[in-house]
C-alpha cells in the first residue's frame, strides 16, 4: 500500500482529490484540512507521498515543504496549485517540492502525476538501498591536457562518493571544490608550469594561453594520473601530475592574516580546509586527500 | 467546449444555442433524434425529451453507450423532468423557463465533468460546493483581516472554478485582489453572497 497525504484546506478539493485516487486500490488517501495537521500526522505515521496546497492558514504549502523537507528530505511532495500563486509554486519547487499540477486539470492526470512522482520516488529508495549495500569503490584516470574534462571528472568522483551514502550534500559541494582545486592546479601550474601570477592578466588571456600551450611541446604530452578509493569510512584520492613539482612551504600559512586576499596558494588553501588531510610528495607534484566520513551526529 | 442542442422546436433551439454562444461556448443544433445520432464533434450534449422521431431519453442513453465520460442533459418543461432524467442514467435537466444563468450554470458544470473524465466527481464537487462556499462567504463577512479575507476569497475562487469567467468567479477573484492590495471589499463581498445565494438552487437542481 502506497500512503497519500492530501493537505488543504478546502473540503472539495480533499474530497475530490481522495475520490480520484482512491480508484486505484494500491493507493491508501488521508486527507487533512492544515499544514499544522499534516506535520502532525507525520509524527505518527509518515506517508510515501504528500500532496498539498499552497494558499492555507500558517503553515501554509510553501512552509509545509520546507518543514517537511528539512525532517524528511526524501519524502516527495507535490503541489497543488491554482491561478495567481504561481511565485509562490516556483519557490516551493526550489524548496524540494517534487512536482506539481494545477487544480483546473484535475481527473486523469491527477492519478498519472501521483503514479510518475511514487515511481520515481520508489526507484530512488531502491537505488538507494542497492548502494547500501556498496562497500567500496576506487577508480583510476589518466587524463591528457584537456581542460573541459576537469568538470566532468570532478563530478563523477562526487557521485562516486554519494554512493556510499555517507556524505550529506554540502560536504560533497566541498569535496568538488576540492577536487577541482587540485585537478587545475596539477593542469595548470604542474603540467602546463603557469605561476598563479598568469592570472593576473585577465581571465580569458589566461585560457587562451592555457589552451594555446596545452597544444605545444613538451607540455602536449603529460599527463594527470587520478586515484580515487571511497569506502565506508573515508575517500582518498591521489592526483599526480607529470610538472615540475614545488616546494609547499612555500605557500602562505592559512592561520595567518589576510591571506585570503592573496590569489596563490588559494587552492591549496581550500583543499585544506575542506579535506581532513591533504600531503604532497617531496617533489611537489603528486597530493594525497583524505576525506573521513563525519562521525554520526548526537541527537 | 462544443455543446449538441437537440431540440425540435426551433425557437427553443434557438435560444439555448444564442444562450450557449453568449456565455463562450460553441453550439451544435440538431432537430431530430437521428441528426443527434448522425451528429460529430462535441463535447456536451443538451437532449429535448421528446423529439418527433424517437424518445429523447433513448437517444441520450445511445449517445451515452458510444462515450461514457460524455456529459448529457435533459431540457423540458415536464413538472417531473428531473426526476425523469436522473432514472434515465442523464447528467441533469435544464428546466423550462430557463435563463443565462441556468445555461451558464450547466456549461460550467459540463466542463468539470468532461476534465474529471466523470460525473460522479461532479457529484462531490458539487456537494462540496454547497457545504463549503456559505461557511467560506459567513467566514468572509465575519473577518476585518485582509490576509484571512484573501485566503478566503482565493478559496472561494477555487471552489467555483468551473464557473470561470462567469460574473460570480470575477467576483471571487476581484474580492481576492482587493484583500491582496490590503482592502476589504464589502459590496463585492455583497454582491458575491447574492450571485451566490441565486446559484445555490440550480446546483441542487443539477444534483437532482
Amino acid at each position: 500500500m502506497v500512503r497519500v497525504l492530501v493537505v488543504d484546506d478546502s473540503r472539495i478539493d480533499r474530497d475530490l482529490v481522495t475520490h480520484i485516487l482512491s480508484e486505484r486500490e494500491d493507493l491508501e488517501v488521508e486527507a487533512v484540512e492544515s499544514g499544522a495537521a499534516a506535520l502532525e500526522r507525520l509524527q505518527t505515521e509518515p506517508p510515501d507521498i504528500v500532496l498539498t496546497d499552497l494558499v492555507m492558514p500558517e503553515p501554509d504549502g510553501l512552509q509545509l515543504v520546507r518543514s517537511l523537507k528539512a525532517v524528511h528530505p526524501d519524502l516527495p511532495v507535490v503541489l497543488m496549485t491554482s491561478k495567481g500563486n504561481e511565485d509562490i509554486a516556483m519557490e516551493a519547487l526550489r524548496a524540494g517540492a517534487a512536482s506539481y499540477l494545477p487544480k483546473s486539470a484535475f481527473g486523469p492526470r491527477l492519478r498519472e502525476v501521483v503514479e510518475e512522482v511514487i515511481e520515481l520516488s520508489e526507484e530512488r529508495r531502491t537505488q538507494q538501498e542497492l548502494f547500501g549495500s556498496l562497500a567500496s569503490s576506487q577508480c583510476e584516470f589518466e587524463l591528457g591536457c584537456e581542460p573541459r574534462l576537469v568538470r566532468p571528472l570532478v563530478k563523477h568522483l562526487q557521485n562516486a562518493v554519494m554512493q556510499l551514502g555517507w556524505c550529506d550534500d554540502s560536504t560533497c559541494m566541498q569535496l568538488g571544490i576540492a577536487l577541482s582545486e587540485a585537478l587545475q592546479n596539477a593542469l595548470e601550474h604542474g603540467n602546463l608550469e603557469f605561476s598563479s601570477e598568469a592570472r593576473e592578466e585577465g581571465l580569458e588571456a589566461y585560457h587562451r594561453a592555457i589552451e594555446a600551450r596545452s597544444r605545444t611541446e613538451p607540455y602536449c604530452h603529460r599527463r594527470i594520473r587520478v586515484e580515487a578509493r571511497i569506502d565506508q569510512d573515508a575517500a582518498r584520492f591521489v592526483i599526480a601530475d607529470d610538472g615540475a613539482g614545488f616546494d609547499p612551504s612555500t605557500l602562505p600559512d592559512p592561520r595567518e592574516q589576510n591571506h585570503l586576499e592573496l590569489l596563490s596558494g588559494r587552492g591549496v588553501l581550500l583543499m585544506r580546509t575542506f579535506m581532513d588531510e591533504v600531503t604532497f610528495n617531496e617533489k611537489g607534484n603528486v597530493v594525497t586527500m583524505l576525506k573521513r566520513r563525519p562521525p554520526p551526529e548526537d541527537s | 467546449m462544443r455543446v449538441l442542442v437537440v431540440d425540435d422546436s426551433e425557437m427553443v433551439r434557438d435560444v439555448l444555442v444564442a444562450m450557449i454562444r453568449r456565455v463562450g461556448h460553441e453550439a451544435l443544433p440538431a432537430s431530430t433524434g437521428a441528426e443527434a445520432l448522425a451528429a460529430e464533434g462535441y463535447d456536451a450534449v443538451v437532449i429535448d425529451h421528446e423529439l418527433p422521431d424517437r424518445n429523447g431519453l433513448d437517444v441520450a442513453r445511445e449517445l451515452r453507450t458510444r462515450d461514457a465520460a460524455l456529459p448529457i442533459y435533459a431540457v423540458s418543461g415536464h413538472p417531473d423532468a428531473v426526476e425523469r432524467s436522473r432514472d434515465a442514467g442523464l447528467d441533469g435537466c435544464l428546466t423550462k423557463p430557463f435563463k443565462l444563468q441556468d445555461v451558464e450554470t450547466l456549461l460550467g458544470v459540463a466542463t468539470a465533468h468532461r476534465e474529471f473524465g466523470s460525473g460522479d466527481l461532479v457529484q462531490v464537487m458539487l456537494y462540496g460546493v454547497i457545504d463549503e462556499v456559505p461557511r467560506l462567504l459567513d467566514q468572509a463577512e465575519a473577518t476585518t483581516d485582509p490576509k484571512e479575507m484573501r485566503r478566503l476569497a482565493h478559496t472561494i475562487a477555487g471552489a467555483l472554478r468551473f464557473l470561470e469567467d462567469s460574473r460570480i468567479h470575477e467576483d471571487a477573484l476581484a474580492l481576492e485582489r482587493a484583500a491582496q492590495n490590503h482592502d476589504i471589499d464589502a459590496a463585492v463581498l455583497a454582491r458575491l453572497r447574492g450571485s451566490f445565494d441565486a446559484l445555490l438552487p440550480r446546483l441542487r437542481e443539477l444534483l437532482g
